[in-house]
């Protein structure tokens, strides 16, 4: 090693980092393991699209066409449903460690486009969903149109823009195969590549002034360990595990309980109670502007960087752990349900 | 005049001259043609995605013979997504989609309809009794068309919920 040019990925990193933040229970590589699981998404549902037909009558068909007789066919889509749910969990995992580590100070303009990365992540997971056009996919489909269309003012013309034509068409499902197959992940992957950039625009992984510093080597060395850890899991669920396929959409089918994806269910719960306008709309803009907002508005201090839970940093945690809990717990009310 | 041709890092400090000199004057301009065609080809794009093509699909659906529907009967008509009921005035015919969201209501153990995607109750005139639906399920348009020689409901037009249709 010593006397070689470090490659590519060795190239990546700052040559050293701070000891203790780079060691495996700092960061717990959930950003990374976040962009592995991205990665894998695109790759594999690269792949699908080679068969996936993202019309009414041949979308279902060309499921069941990966699901059952394409070799390995099952795996592939196993793999890009389940990394898909992983993400929105690692997602959310990375963001509270940012939180309970104060690694959000001094450089809020990347929480920001944190901020805007978990809007993304959720929406490109709905949009996925969709694609399976079964009966579940069918009704999340009509009542999140119909959810924009309840904006006062613009929500038509939104709706327009965003969806095209009529609630469960044609029109729709092709818009909704282009939001998800390329205009959304060019987005997303402008906004990961800022993002990471930002890390190294600011000096790394966040972390106490004037901390003792190794070589990049051992972060590297975690990074693939990470990687392969991450990968193992994913095979394995995706092995054991099959993802869901109801039977094929039909919107004038009676169906007896509709349920939208799991990290959409504390919105129903929300729908139950509230207007459409209020639960669906407003309530998920407004918990994305106060997480937005925490490091601009309830803690501007550099102290307490890389001090987990730290002093000055209580009102964000708390802010977070409030937001947190109530969207689980109208989860797990949903799920129950 | 000569200040102009200082190097920017001096001048920006101790800079006399009118703020507004030629070269902000055409940094603007240049800034401001940019931001003037990205506009335009946005809205373009804004106005692209939302062309509706025309030609869509007809409203009015076939419920059958009225023989279909004896007094007393309250069935649910797939195609057209409609509830026809026949009670002592008449024939009638109910909007399925839930005027909340639009999923399809189903009927309800105890009476009237019941929407399975956010719980709103409605009774047997389609009024809402409960849960996030603020407006009654539709009474439609329903005739017996005499060519067809058969019932047909238009999905576009609503009527009074008292509209009966006698035989």
């Amino acid at each position: 090693m010593s006397n070689r040019r470090p490659n590519f990925f060795y190239h990546l990193h700052p040559p050293t980092i701070p000891t203790r933040e780079a060691g495996p229970f700092y960061t717990f590589g959930l950003g990374g393991i976040s962009l592995l699981l991205f990665l894998v998404l695109g790759i594999t549902g690269l792949i699908e699209m080679f068969v996936y037909v993202p019309t009414p009558d041949g979308a279902h068909e060309s499921i069941r066409n990966i699901t059952y007789l394409a070799p390995y066919g099952w795996l592939l889509r196993n793999m890009h449903f389940w990394a898909g749910q992983l993400m929105v969990g690692t997602v959310i995992l990375h963001m509270a460690r940012v939180v309970f580590s104060g690694g959000y100070k001094s450089r809020r303009l990347n929480w920001l486009i944190g901020v805007a990365l978990l809007f993304f992540t959720l929406v490109l997971n709905f949009t996925g969903f969709v694609l399976r056009w079964d009966q579940d996919t069918a009704w999340a489909l009509m009542v999140g149109t119909n959810l924009i269309k309840s904006i006062p003012g613009i929500g038509t013309a939104l709706h327009d823009f965003l969806i095209g034509g009529e609630n469960v068409g044609a029109p729709a499902l092709l818009r909704f195969y282009t939001w998800h197959v390329l205009a959304l992940v060019l987005v997303a992957s402008v906004l990961i590549t800022w993002h990471i950039f930002r890390v190294r625009r600011d000096g790394g992984i966040s972390h106490a002034k004037s901390a003792p510093r190794v070589g990049r080597e051992q972060l590297v060395r975690l990074e693939i360990l990470a990687m392969l850890l991450t990968l193992a899991a994913l095979f394995g669920v995706s092995l054991l595990v099959d993802a869901p396929l109801g039977p094929p959409a039909d919107p004038t089918a009676l169906i007896t309980e509709p349920k939208a994806p799991w990290f959409f269910l504390w919105i129903q719960e929300l729908l139950r109670v509230a207007s459409p306008f209020l639960a669906g709309i407003l309530v998920p803009i407004a918990i994305l502007l106060v997480l937005g907002l925490l490091p601009y508005a309830l803690d501007r201090s550099d102290e307490g960087i890389a001090v987990w839970f730290n002093q000055q940093g209580r009102i964000v945690q708390l802010v977070f752990l409030i937001i947190l809990a109530g969207a689980i717990a109208l989860t797990l009310r949903g799920a129950i349900r | 005049m000569s200040k102009d041709h200082r190097a920017p890092e001096q001048g920006a400090a101790e800079k006399k001259g009118p703020r507004f000199d030629r070269r902000s004057f055409l940094t603007l301009l240049a800034r401001g043609s940019v931001a003037a065609a990205v506009t335009a080809v946005v809205a373009q794009i804004i106005r692209f995605l939302s062309f509706q093509p025309p030609g869509s699909a007809s409203s009015i659906m076939p419920l059958g013979q009225p023989d279909g529907y004896p007094r007393g009967s309250l069935s649910y008509l797939a195609e057209a997504r409609v509830y026809v009921g026949h009670d002592r005035a008449g024939l009638y015919t109910l909007d399925a989609v839930c005027p909340h969201l639009g999923c399809l209501v189903k009927l309800h153990e105890e009476g009237g309809f019941i929407c399975p995607c956010h719980d709103s109750l409605f009774d047997q005139e389609g009024r809402a009794l409960s849960g996030p639906a603020t407006r009654p399920l539709q009474h439609l348009h329903l005739w017996f068309d005499q060519e067809q020689g058969q019932l047909l409901v238009d999905r576009s037009e609503q009527v009074e919920p008292a509209v009966r249709l006698i035989l």
